[in-house]
């Protein structure tokens, strides 16, 4: 369901929060971010809301609300917190499989990526692709491109499957005119592409709830950063505890809290549960293909 | 009986000149006969519509509310509404210290939505970096009024606003 303009400007206000203090720690939940998002996301925001204050209706609602929910980063974990995806059960993305296909075009002023550009991001918006939980390739003429920089200073490029942020990188990376580009994303192998190595997918849980592990997964651990001294178990029913058995948390420690594990979901989507909590807990799942 | 005075002062998009005064006052008042509104700005000018010759524009008693074209621009305002019997003699009277930023928050959308078509636009050092001016000056307005009272840094507030959305081939 399409969020409603009430809604976008919630998420707007966290997440301008949230980059904001991961802009402060120094570390990043996924990729690279510019600097000045946190207060770009904040402006945005006031924008739409003064705009929504005055008139409710205003056809300008929709796309400054959809650009507004563009550049959230985190908006899931803001959604998660705002309780706008039934109280704690997060989907994660599912890789497209057969319905991904290669992008294959020459570099102009209107082509997905176009002349002069240094980055795109394939996550479903602005008309894009979403690439996703994939692996990427990418082939620059005709030359086939890697993640790591060039020890001879030659280009090379970026992918985050967390974020879908693909970037041309190395000097005079910027996509030229009449240039050919391959853009492969890849279901069965191939280059990571990830700058930050194993990503988990990472849930807010403040009270029981489920995580739906998607086909053709594993998870291999699962580690719990939690808020309060709860005791908290884990398994494939309601109230289940074969996957973990009663742990008590360790408050504000990820080490002693979770549990290594393979549970599969081979041939349908399984849902996790998650009992016990009564105070916000940040969860990660380490997922592997089967 | 008495009424428990109140008013309300709003505007509506598209239309940053207008003030709309709405009655919210409770009770009742058979003695009242109409009502004044008085407009001060931050430099203790009286504002009123063209054409009046008062230092106060009237309300009649029989309109719940009332829209008056006061604002050449956006300002930060002290309201009085008052309400009198026949003879003209103040019965209520209630003040209230405001800011009005429509036509700058007007601009300020306007901004956003070119923003949200053309992304590239927040690339350019000089349209964000004003347009992020524009938006605390906007802001420094509202809060100087509402954490402060402060009437005249909200003037001053909004006239930096003004100055940005009165020149945008050179900040935008």
């Amino acid at each position: 369901m399409p969020l409603t303009t009430s809604q976008q400007i919630s998420i707007g206000a966290l997440c301008s929060v949230y980059t904001s203090n991961e802009l402060a720690s120094g570390k990043r939940t996924g990729g690279v971010m510019d600097t000045g998002l946190p207060v770009q996301i904040y402006a945005v925001n006031q924008g739409l809301k003064w705009l929504y204050e005055y008139d409710p209706t205003n056809s300008d609602l929709v796309p400054i609300g959809n650009y507004l929910i563009s550049i959230c980063r985190q908006q899931f974990r803001a959604e998660s917190v705002l309780a706008l995806n039934n109280g704690g059960t997060v989907a994660p993305i599912v890789p497209g499989g057969s319905s991904v296909n290669d992008l294959d075009f020459i570099v102009s002023a209107t082509s997905i990526i176009e002349t002069g550009e240094s980055s795109i991001t394939f996550d479903g918006t602005n008309g894009n692709p979403d690439f996703r939980g994939l692996n990427v390739n990418f082939a620059r003429g005709a030359s086939v491109m890697y993640t790591t920089p060039d020890p001879d200073g030659g280009v090379y490029y970026g992918w985050n499957k967390v974020t879908g942020l693909f970037q041309l990188l190395g000097p005079s990376s910027a996509a030229g005119v009449g240039e050919r580009f391959r853009i492969m994303p890849d279901t069965t192998g191939g280059s990571s592409g990830s700058s930050t190595g194993f990503e988990p997918t990472t849930i807010l849980l403040s009270a029981d709830g489920t995580y739906t592990l998607p086909e053709g997964y594993l998870i291999w651990k699962i580690s719990i950063l939690p808020t309060a001294a709860d005791t908290v178990k884990i398994g494939t029913t309601v109230g289940g505890d074969d996957i973990m058995f009663d742990k008590l948390m360790t408050t504000g420690v990820y080490g002693t809290n979770g549990v290594t594990t393979d549970v599969y979901a081979e041939s349908a989507d399984k849902i996790i549960y998650f009992t016990g909590f009564t105070a916000q807990a940040t969860i990660n799942i380490y997922l592997l293909p089967i | 009986m008495a009424i428990v005075e109140n008013f309300t002062a709003s505007q509506n998009l598209g239309f940053p000149s207008q003030i709309i005064f709405t009655d919210t006052s409770t009770g009742s008042d058979a003695a009242i006969a109409s009502r004044r509104i008085t407009t001060v700005d931050s430099d203790g000018n009286y504002i009123v519509v063209d054409g009046t010759q008062t230092n106060y524009e009237v309300w009649p008693y029989a309109d719940a509310t009332i829209t008056l074209a006061l604002l050449p621009i956006d300002m930060s305002v002290y309201i009085t509404v008052q309400w009198l019997n026949s003879g003209g003699t103040v019965l209520y009277t209630k003040t209230i210290l405001t800011v009005f930023r429509l036509y700058s928050i007007t601009y300020y959308i306007y901004l956003i939505k070119s923003q949200s078509s053309n992304e590239k636009l927040k690339n350019n050092a000089n349209f964000y970096q004003n347009e992020i001016r524009l938006l605390c000056s906007l802001q420094e307005a509202y809060d100087s009024v509402y954490y402060a009272g402060d009437i005249k840094s909200a003037q001053a507030a909004l006239t930096r606003a003004k100055s940005l959305v009165d020149n945008p081939a050179n900040f935008f």
